[in-house]
């Protein structure tokens, strides 16, 4: 049965009530996708988000026959996704270094496996509160947010899905993007990762 | 009063609002905002300078590293149709790590060209090296060789970005000609001859091509050849200057890339040389030596500088079926046996990692062909045999627990017996035991699996490898056997992905002797804990499904492989009950079984992490109490039990209780190991930590330098363990405050090492930078903390990581220029200049440079 394919259907009509029964088939996928790839690179966390959701997408595919028309549907909904394995994976790392000092936290993991270098990524907890909180004022450019750090998609694609023209998707992004730096206090250039 | 969201909303409005307006206009809308509301229209103006500052820069895409969009330009600006001085852009025919390349002509009064421009990404160039370029352009448009593509022209378009123009080309990249027209070996080298011909009239005009891949040569429907790009890599490049270590040749493709294009060495011929062995082996098989695909641009560089290629033949899968047909072959074996011999010999020459082993030119490598054609013996084959275990023996850093000729005379043993193709019984027996003392020797010489010690280990796996590989079709079963074997060896030293591979072969060897399905089920569990560890875990999980269905569902090897699944997936639960399953089932088993001792470890490790450290305590006691009742007390088991207790014990009980325990530790593992073993670092890391918490400061500080000295003589000077232990080193001094002169030693070596293996480990310097700064501010030391955070590479690398680093290293920067007194009126003139310097990297910071509007600005 291709339970998602429909969902996915009725999500892209519109019907909002069947995020939750999409996220249980797909948020595990995502989940144990993304682990994978934290392991394969040794526990630094480099996430790609397209290829974490090409490669979900696959697996249903071949599993529950989704149907790939509904790609940019499905990455849209991936995205809301891969924001909550994100912030769940980064909580579940604090809890399990709560306490001690930090130095000797690297020196405890070496002997698992190659401790995560410090320093080296951006505070997604802190984005994530904040576009949690910019939702409330201004849900669709939050939902523009989403799709330009959690998905793979391109600002047509985005422009697609949100039911808008990419000029509006454009203006939404740097609002929120300027907000947000704003907010999270993002000292210029940090986000340039060139 | 507005609530916090109505406010963003009218912000949003406001903002929307002044984008369209020009300044003048803007500033008319803000000030009727500030009579309104003064401290939203400060906000306004906060997010309207915040959006030029970002503007044109690209969001992280989810986490960390993400790609960036392959170019920094604008993607309208290049287009069909766009002059650029006298050429018209027509198609967009590429686009690549390196830039966008088109099509376009040129015209002229009476003629019209073809060509292809090639536009390269800003942010690869250094303007220095660009304008070398334009010197460098007469010597590499003067490049007259049939097979080489000429370079016409290289310049810059308005808005700064480089692009070469270079005849264009009508071809197929190499490797699709060859495959589309199904030519066999001996037409491929033939072929490949052309390129060499090339490639040495390049080198004899003193020209390298540094970057050879099969898409850089072309074949037209004639059959002729053609090199694209030649030497425009070069400019490209690094700076002439070894610390740059930065600026190394990044936008190359770093699968073509030689060792020494990685590492920041001279650049020669035998760069082009590595990168003809590279295309020469993909043209013959296939295949790339690695699976570069699926790996990270870090893995890649850990491949190329460290690993040696496997041979050609190992690439060739079962189902290669349309490979070995387009080179001619009926069959895949007959291509694996094509693929073997003075060609596999030939192509490893070429991919030696140290350039001075491989062809001297490029007419030696071509002499070698030709005899090949001519089927006459080629120069070098019989020192070659030998290579690897010379390599290994030079490098046997491993031996602290073993001696390197023991070490040798199993392993040659080992490929010995195996060569012959046993067949039987007693021989058979023999070979298995052999193999069985090599497990063991690989277990005794690195007990605890450090990643990156195993360098030498590995190169000794993968010369038995070809021997074994012999035995897949004519003796299923032995292979099975001592593929199994030496998967669980590769397993054990952290090879995992080698290990899964091993043990999948394995499995369909004994599904093709007919085996016994205990057999084979034992060896899929055995994958699925390689598919585990190599973070394949649905594979994984599949494999357990096979064996559960051929009944080992019950077995303890089943039940620990099961539960590390779910540990590894974070499902700490389920892994739990899993454990305990394979705990109780492998009571009746002596402790020195391997299943029973790693069921109880993953078991209380499971446990800590669930927070359950009491219950892990006991569980290691019990196990303890278990492994006392049969083996000596010095055991190396014992021991190794006892080391990974005393973290759980140092959490369970508290530091206090810990410290006695891990000096006893520590001087069973003197005794056992040695002092300089990575047991011995990480039990002396153990006790150094329970002493610093413990509140034994300065004790815990000599056991963490002993930790770091033991590193560095079992791993090396350079491995992450040995740098951040000697960084914590550092920090723990600098606590203590009395032994300034080793911290600041320390603080040096680690910055420099870490410095120069940055890009394959990510060591987090510009963290170690700033500590380092502030240490030297406590000492009173303003104008060295200047020149440290002045340092060419300081600040970039700052902004690179975390917003609060970059903070850290600019108010670092702000107080090292106080104390150096910059603040003066005229400030010391020693220091001058830097105080200069400093001042123009805080303006630089506080103000980003507005970059062009791109393709970000919606």
């Amino acid at each position: 049965m291709s339970s998602i394919t429909e969902l996915l259907d009725r999500w892209k009509r519109g019907d909002r009530s069947v995020e939750d029964a999409l996220a249980t088939d797909i948020y595990p996928v995502l989940r144990e996708l993304a682990r994978a790839q934290v392991r394969r690179h040794g526990g630094a966390l480099t996430l790609r988000a397209t290829e974490l959701a090409n490669e979900a997408y696959e697996r249903l595919h071949a599993q529950q026959g989704v149907n790939w028309q509904n790609r940019a549907h499905f990455h849209a909904i991936a995205a809301t996704l891969m924001r909550r394995v994100v912030v769940d994976y980064l909580r579940e790392r604090q809890a399990e270094k709560r306490g001690g000092d930090q130095l000797f936290i690297a020196l405890d993991d070496m002997s698992q496996r190659e401790a995560p270098s410090q320093g080296d990524h951006v505070d997604w907890l802190a984005v994530d509160q904040a576009l949690t909180e910019f939702a409330q004022a201004a849900p669709e450019a939050a939902r523009v947010v989403e799709l330009r750090l959690f998905s793979g998609l391109t600002k047509e694609e985005i422009a697609e899905v949100c039911g808008s023209s990419r000029a509006t998707v454009g203006r939404q992004w740097r609002f929120a993007r300027a907000w947000l730096a704003e907010r999270l206090d993002v000292v210029p250039g940090d986000e340039d990762a060139g | 009063m507005k609530t916090p969201a109505e406010r963003i909303r009218r912000l949003g409005e406001l903002f929307d609002a002044a984008l369209d307006l020009d300044p003048v206009a803007r500033e008319e809308l803000l000030a009727r905002c500030r009579t309104e509301d003064a401290s939203l229209a400060d906000e306004l103006v906060r997010l309207i300078e915040r959006d030029r500052s970002l503007l044109g820069s690209e969001p992280r895409t989810a986490l960390g590293l993400v790609e960036t969009s392959l170019d920094a330009l604008d993607a309208d600006a290049l287009r069909p149709g766009v002059r650029l001085g006298s050429y018209t852009l027509e198609q967009e025919i590429g686009s690549g790590g390196m830039g966008r390349v088109f099509r376009a002509t040129r015209s002229g009064h009476d003629f019209s060209q073809e060509v292809a421009i090639k536009f390269v990404r800003r942010d690869l160039l250094h303007p220095a090296l660009l304008r070398r370029f334009s010197t460098e352009r007469a010597i590499l448009a003067a490049l007259d060789h049939p097979g080489i593509s000429r370079l016409i022209d290289a310049n810059t378009t308005a808005d700064g970005t480089p692009y070469v123009v270079m005849e264009f080309v009508r071809g197929q990249a190499i490797d699709g000609w060859a495959d589309a027209r199904t030519l066999g070996m001996a037409e491929r080298l033939v072929l490949f001859r052309k390129v060499l011909a090339a490639v040495a009239h390049a080198h004899r005009n003193l020209v390298v091509h540094r970057d050879i891949k099969a898409s850089n040569v072309l074949v037209s429907d004639d059959g002729e050849i053609r090199l694209l790009d030649f030497g425009i890599a070069k400019p490209l490049g690094r700076l002439g200057n070894a610390n740059a270590t930065q600026t190394m040749d990044r936008f190359l493709t770093p699968s073509s890339a030689a060792p020494e294009q990685l590492s920041g060495g001279p650049i020669t011929v035998a760069c082009d040389i590595h990168a003809l062995g590279m295309l020469l082996y993909e043209l013959l098989s296939g295949r790339l030596p690695f699976a570069f695909a699926n790996m990270t641009p870090g893995e890649i560089e850990t491949a190329i500088r460290q690993l040696p290629p496997p041979p050609m033949a190992s690439r060739v899968g079962d189902a290669d079926l349309v490979l070995a047909q387009a080179r001619g072959c009926t069959s895949v074996r007959e291509l694996r046996e094509a693929l073997r011999g003075d060609l596999e010999h030939i192509v490893q020459r070429c991919l030696r990692k140290l350039p001075a082993e491989r062809y001297g030119t490029v007419d030696q490598l071509d002499h070698d062909i030709d005899c090949v054609l001519k089927e006459q013996p080629i120069r070098e084959r019989q020192s070659d045999r030998w290579y690897r275990w010379r390599k290994f023996v030079s490098r046997h850093r491993v031996a602290s627990a073993l001696s390197a000729v023991l070490f040798l005379t199993i392993a040659a043993a080992v490929v010995a017996i195996v060569r012959q193709n046993i067949a039987i019984t007693h021989e058979r027996d023999r070979a298995q035991r052999a193999v069985g003392l090599l497990k063991n020797a690989f277990a005794a010489a690195n007990p605890t699996g450090i990643t990156g010690a195993n360098v030498t280990a590995r190169s000794v796996l993968e010369a038995a490898r070809p021997s074994l590989e012999t035995t897949f079709d004519t003796q299923p079963d032995v292979y099975a056997e001592l593929a199994g074997t030496l998967a669980e060896v590769e397993l054990a030293v952290g090879l995992s992905p080698q290990a899964s591979d091993l043990a999948e072969r394995a499995g369909k060897a004994a599904e093709k002797a007919g085996l016994p399905p205990e057999r084979l089920g034992s060896l899929l569990v055995l994958e699925a804990r390689a598919r585990t560890s190599a973070g394949e875990y649905s594979t994984a999980e599949q494999r357990l499904e096979r064996a559960a269905a051929l009944g080992l569902q019950a077995t303890a090897e089943w039940e620990l492989a099961m539960g590390m699944l779910c540990y590894h997936r974070s499902d700490t639960q389920r892994a739990i009950g899993y454990l305990q399953d394979a705990v109780r089932d492998t009571r009746m088993r002596p402790p020195s079984d391997d299943t029973a001792v790693l069921a109880r470890l993953q078991l209380a490790g499971a446990l800590r992490t669930a927070d359950r450290n009491q219950e892990a305590l006991t569980l290691l006691d019990q196990t303890l109490a278990w492994q006392h009742a049969e083996l000596a007390s010095d055991h190396p088991r014992l021991t190794l039990v006892r080391l990974y207790r005393l973290d759980t014990l140092r959490r369970a009980r508290g530091a206090a209780a810990a410290v006695p325990e891990a000096r006893k530790v520590v001087a069973e593992v003197d005794r056992i190991y040695s002092p300089t073993s990575t047991v011995s670092a990480q039990a002396r890391n153990s006790l150094g930590v329970a002493l610093t918490e413990a509140g034994q400061r300065s004790e815990g500080v000599q056991a963490i330098r002993e930790s770091l000295a033991a590193w560095r003589s079992s791993v090396g000077p350079d491995h992450p363990n040995t740098l951040r232990t000697a960084f914590n080193l550092a920090q723990m001094l600098t606590d203590l405050g009395d032994s300034d002169d080793e911290a600041e030693a320390l603080y040096r070596d680690v910055l420099d090492r870490g410095e120069r293996i940055r890009e394959e480990s990510r060591m987090p310097t510009a963290f170690w930078r700033n500590h380092f700064a502030r240490f030297l501010l406590k000492n009173r030391r303003a104008p060295d903390a200047l020149t440290l955070l002045l340092d060419p590479l300081a600040e970039s690398q700052a902004r690179g990581t975390r917003a609060n680093i970059h903070a850290a290293y600019l108010s670092l920067l702000r107080e090292a220029a106080e104390s150096a007194g910059c603040l003066a009126a005229t400030p010391p003139g020693d220091v001058a200049e830097r105080c200069r310097r400093a001042q123009e990297t805080l303006e630089t910071s506080a103000n980003t440079a507005p970059t062009a509007e791109t393709a970000n600005n919606g």
